[in-house]
Parts: C-alpha cells; structure tokens; sequence
C-alpha cells in the first residue's frame, strides 16, 4: 500500500507553497528562479498525474514498433498523409502538451 | 577573465594608450553565448563595449565568433541598424578564449517584455514597419550572382534548394542528439514534400525574430545576433519572424507578436525586398516551428547530458509538444500535395 500523500501529491504541494508563500517575497532572478522551479514541479505532478493515459497514447502510435522504426517509415515517406498516424501524433502531441502547460479550467 | 590583457588589447587595437577598463560585467541572455559589459576610460571619456565569446557548450549549427563578427561587419556597411563592430581577437591567450568587441547598445532585447510593455518600442506599427524595412535591407546585403567578398568567402555558393537542405540539416540534429520524435518528423516528412523552390537566394539572418533586436522608448536600436546567417530564402526569415511561436503570447501581433504583417510586409517592401509571397512565407513559418523545436530538444539535451547543469535549459526541452501541436495542426492529411496523399 501505498503512503499518503502520495508523491505527485506532494510535488503539488510544494508547487503550491512555493508559488503562494515564497514567490511573492522574491525579487530579480531569486524570483525567476522560483517560477521556473514552480514551473517545473507542476510538469512533474501532472506527468505522473497521467502517467496511465501517455503510455496508452505512446502504445496507440507506436502499435507494437519501436519509435526507431516510425521515425524510419515517416522520412523514408511511407506513412505520407496516413490519417491515423496524424491523428495518434496529434493526441499523444496534446496529452504532452497539456502537461507542459495545464490546459485553462473548464476542460 | 585577465583584465590587464583584454584591457591592454582593447588600448593598443583603438590607439589610445592610456584606455583602462572601468567596469566589466556579465549581460543578460544568451544562451549559446557569453556576453559582458565593458566599460573603458581614457582620460575624460567613457566608451562602452560589448565583449562576446561562446558559451559553455555551444550547438553545433551556430557560426564561430569570428565569422559571426564578419557577417556583422558586412551588415552594418550596408547600412543595417547593427551594434558598431569594433574588433575581433583571434589570440585565446588575451581572455581564454577568442571574441568580438561590439558598440553598447541602448535598449532592451528581452522577447517578453517587448510584448508586453508597451511604454517599449515607441509605435508598434512602425516599429514592425522599421523591422521589415532593416530585413530587406540584410536581404540586399550581398549580391547571390557574385561570389561573396573575401571577408565572407566562407560563406561559399548559395544552396540550390535552400528548404531542403534545412531539412536535411534539422535531421542530423536529431540524429546528433538521438531524439525520436515522430511528430517532428511527420512534419519535416510534409516539408520535404511541400517544399517550395527558391529562385532568388539571399543573404539571410536566420534568427531574426522578437527577442533578438533591442528597442529604446522611441523604436528599434538595433539587429543582434548574427551566428545563423548565411545563404537561404528569403522567406524563411519572414516566416522566422512572424511564426507564432515567436510571438510571445501576443497571437493577434501577427508580427513577431508586436505588430501587424501588413506594416512588417509594408516596410520589407519599402526596403526593398521581393514582393512578399503569403504561402511561401506560410511554409517557412511550420519550418519555423520546426526548427525551433529541434533547437529546443538540443537545449534539453545539453542539461540531459549533464554536460551543463540548467533547469532554463531543462525546460525548454519540455516545450516540444506544444510546438509539434502547431506543426500537426498545420500539416493535417489534407495539406500535404496531392502526389504524396494518394493512398
């Protein structure tokens, strides 16, 4: 079993902490720093958050090949325009997306 | 770094014996160079440089100082609104390693804080019409008919196929990194498909985007940053500029997130430069994004390898997937030629 909190939860946790309690007292690069490592800790938590979703969308654009062999098959021109490549790249692309950048609430 | 000697190169490169330095500090930015203030005295007057040299680790498609230096000189003859170019030193011995000497420039160059503060700048249409305006001009810069002065012969001929040969360049980056990613390579696959021709090479910069010329109050001070340049598309630089990764959030600011197109294409013209082509402009803008994605995985990768230890650097590495949306976004099935989609 598993403690609580959780990892990622924590990780959230000292996001939040240290954008709400420490950030506001900083200046200059001390300031940029923080934001950056406020910035980081949310990528982190949300990855693990969807850690069960990347891997699907990774086994949904890979189907059984290794990344080796796509990339092969794309540059040698045999997956041109092939619809569900685009549409497998385009879902995995916004999943990662979203992690880097949370997607604005109400989604 | 040994003052006594760069303070004594400076002296006897200018003729003034008696030239101390006052001041010397690291500036801002840069993350593929190191740039410090340098400010001299000689008797009553002040004289304030820019010294430049590499970064801790550099990537590999950036040009040496030295050829960064004559590409500015040859800029600021034609009459392009550069940093003064004061002097190159080939000698590692003066400071470890060899570098350029530039004019100061007032203003600021952070992309950021151009979008946003508009008390920067002065009128932001003419300021995109004043970028168009000094782009033409680095397009006039060299004749593609003749072959480049000696100071530039290392420039050699004009590439034939200059978006083909971009692409086969941002492929051996990946493959220089070992990056495997199928979305930027659906996307360079489209580029290679879609690629237009260029009937008219130029002397391009090739990072000539917000974020790497510096504005005062009033408007535009100056063009930096020369270590892309060499022979392309023209385009490619308008599309660089007015990609929407360049734009800094200001998506409506179609020109480099600061103005209108139509005042950016107003002033390339008036400068000018070719008549602007919209779709050949619209291919360079997904090279943009392209090419910035391949930058931003090398940037990652440098933090990666352990070689230099940056979470900037990490970071950047993680905006990929935001890049390779846009990309397939813009290179959906119906986008590619026809001759490539006939499944």
């Amino acid at each position: 079993m598993r403690d609580d909190p959780s990892g990622a939860d924590l990780i959230e946790a000292a996001r939040r902490a240290l954008a709400e309690e420490v950030v506001p007292g900083l200046t200059g690069r001390p300031r940029y720093v923080a934001l950056m490592v406020a910035n980081a800790l949310g990528i982190a938590a949300r990855e693990i958050g969807e850690a069960d979703r990347l891997a699907a969308a990774e086994a949904d654009l890979l189907a059984g090949d290794g990344a080796d062999a796509l990339v092969r098959a794309i540059r040698e021109g045999r997956r041109d325009a092939d619809p569900a490549l685009h549409a497998a790249l385009s879902a995995k692309a916004d999943l990662a997306s979203g992690i880097w950048k949370p997607r604005p609430s109400g989604k | 770094m040994d003052e006594t000697r760069l303070s004594a190169w400076i002296a006897s490169h200018l003729g003034i014996p008696d030239l101390r330095i006052e001041e010397s500090r690291p500036l801002g930015g840069g993350s593929i160079q190191e740039n410090r203030l340098i400010r001299c005295r000689s008797g009553e007057g002040v004289r304030e440089f820019v010294l430049r040299r590499d970064a801790a680790a550099t990537i590999a498609s950036s040009r040496s100082r030295r050829e960064e230096f004559r590409l500015l000189e040859a800029a600021h003859a034609a009459g392009v609104r550069v940093p003064e170019p004061v002097g190159f030193c080939d000698d590692a011995g003066v400071i470890g390693a060899p570098f350029a000497l530039m004019g100061l420039v007032a203003g600021v160059g952070l992309g950021p804080r151009i979008a946003k503060d508009l008390a920067l700048g002065g009128d932001r249409e003419k300021l995109a019409e004043d970028l168009g305006r000094e782009l033409a001009k680095i397009h006039g810069v060299l004749d593609p008919r003749q072959d480049p002065p000696p100071a530039l012969a290392f420039l050699g001929p004009p590439e034939p196929d200059p978006a083909r040969a971009e692409i086969a360049r941002l492929r051996e980056n990946l493959d220089g990194i070992g990056a495997k990613r199928p979305a930027i390579e659906w996307g360079l696959r489209w580029a290679e498909a879609a690629a237009p021709p260029c009937p008219a090479p130029a002397l391009v910069h090739r990072d000539f985007r917000t974020g790497n010329y510096m504005v005062d109050e009033a408007g535009l001070t100056a063009i930096l940053d020369w270590e892309f340049a060499g022979w392309g598309d023209p385009a490619q630089d308008l599309g660089w500029f007015c990609a929407a990764c360049w734009r800094f959030g200001r998506l409506d600011k179609e020109a480099g997130g600061i103005g209108s197109r139509e005042a950016f294409e107003r002033g390339y013209a008036a400068g000018g430069g070719q008549p602007v082509e919209r779709e050949r402009v619209a291919y360079w803008e997904v090279m943009a994004h392209l090419r910035w994605a391949v930058i931003a995985l090398e940037q990652g990768a440098r933090h990666v390898s352990g070689r230099e230890f940056s979470l900037e650097l990490a970071l950047t590495g993680r905006m990929v997937p935001e890049l390779e949306q846009a990309i397939l976004a813009a290179t959906a099935p119906a986008a590619w030629p026809r001759s490539h989609s006939d499944a």
